[in-house]
């Protein structure tokens, strides 16, 4: 179904692509519509600056789109979008030496545009809360490149762990161990959560 | 069998509560909370943490940077698109292949069983047959057809 800004409601993600790849726009803007805020998302936990992230986001899309002819539906959309992602990202990070440290001035919480988009979301957001939000982007911001990744995707993104072997190339028992690995130190950085 | 330790638990509590150990191991583990304070502890402690992190907000993105995209993706030439119609979209180029193989084989031996049904006794193939064949007939043609050469197979 088409709806009345052309996005196609009903449609399965490999449709979707089989119709980009037949040259509908329509069809590739309905899969942008769906999937822009989660790759920008993670491309923001993952780059830590939302500027190159939407720049590295429109990058993934462009190539999803010159690579739609050749899709083959053998895995899901999503895994595909961000395994173009986290080349992108890996292509940007080694040029980059600094490690990731979060800076509330320039980081947002949950991929936010700017603070008055976190504010304009959620209007009874108290100075606390966001406050505490931040610390908890803060300490995933602190975890390594290779457990933050698993994590942003296992718990942010809510992918399987086999889903996330295929993103990053990697063994079920590999992504199990790092999962449980950044859990360990986010529990210790959020002791004080629990504690008050 | 033997029951696993506390800290075999512990190391399995995030893949356990993410849903992501099989059937007898997600037992074992249900079995040794059942029976082990400290580790249901354990458990319920990581479950209330991570409802801090999935309490993040969900992630939204500007409408101009779509916008961008599709402005971006309008450029991309129509060369580059996929023919429009696949009689069969669910072979692939090395299906086809095997496909062009197979084929050439059974031709083959067909044209192999005709050489043989039509007399020819030898194992020669039937291709080597048929110039033969028709070398043969060039050579019995009178001499004023000859310049009309043609192929018959």
């Amino acid at each position: 179904m088409e709806t009345r800004s052309g996005l196609i409601t009903d449609s399965t993600d490999a449709e979707l692509m089989l119709a980009t790849a037949r040259g509908d726009l329509g069809a590739f803007a309905t899969l942008v519509e769906k999937y822009h805020p989660r790759a920008v998302a993670y491309a923001s936990r993952m780059a830590g600056d939302p500027d190159e992230a939407r720049d590295l986001a429109q990058e993934a899309f462009l190539r999803l789109l010159r690579a739609a002819p050749r899709y083959e539906a053998r895995a899901s959309l999503v895994s595909y979008l961000y395994t173009i992602l986290r080349n992108l990202l890996r292509s940007s990070r080694r040029r980059r030496e600094d490690p990731l440290v979060w800076n509330p001035a320039t980081m947002r919480v949950g991929g936010a545009v700017d603070r008055s988009d976190l504010d304009a979301r959620d209007p009874e957001i108290t100075l606390g809360e966001r406050e505490r939000l931040e610390k908890i982007e803060g300490a995933i911001a602190a975890l390594p490149d290779r457990l933050r990744e698993v994590f942003v995707l296992s718990e942010l993104e809510g992918m399987s762990y086999q889903e996330i072997g295929r993103i990053c190339r990697c063994p079920i028992g590999t992504v199990a161990s790092r999962k449980h690995a950044a859990v360990a130190r986010l529990r210790v950085e959020l002791a004080f959560l629990r504690n008050g | 069998m033997m029951e696993m330790s506390c800290e075999a638990i512990r190391r399995r509590l995030v893949a356990y509560l993410d849903g992501e150990l099989d059937a007898r191991a997600a037992q074992e583990v249900d079995r040794h909370l059942l029976a082990c304070a400290p580790c249901r502890g354990e458990a319920e402690s990581l479950r209330a943490m991570r409802l801090e992190w999935r309490g993040l907000p969900s992630p939204v993105s500007d409408p101009r940077d779509r916008e961008a995209i599709l402005l971006a993706a309008a450029t991309i030439k129509p060369a580059r698109w996929r023919a429009p119609v696949s009689w069969f979209p669910w072979f692939r180029a090395s299906d086809w292949v095997t496909v062009g193989a197979a084929a050439m084989a059974l031709l083959l031996a067909w044209a192999y069983r005709q050489g043989e049904a039509e007399g020819v006794g030898d194992r020669r193939s039937w291709l080597v047959w048929s110039i033969a064949d028709y070398e043969a007939r060039e050579d019995a043609r009178p001499p004023e057809s000859g310049g009309n050469l043609r192929i018959r197979w």
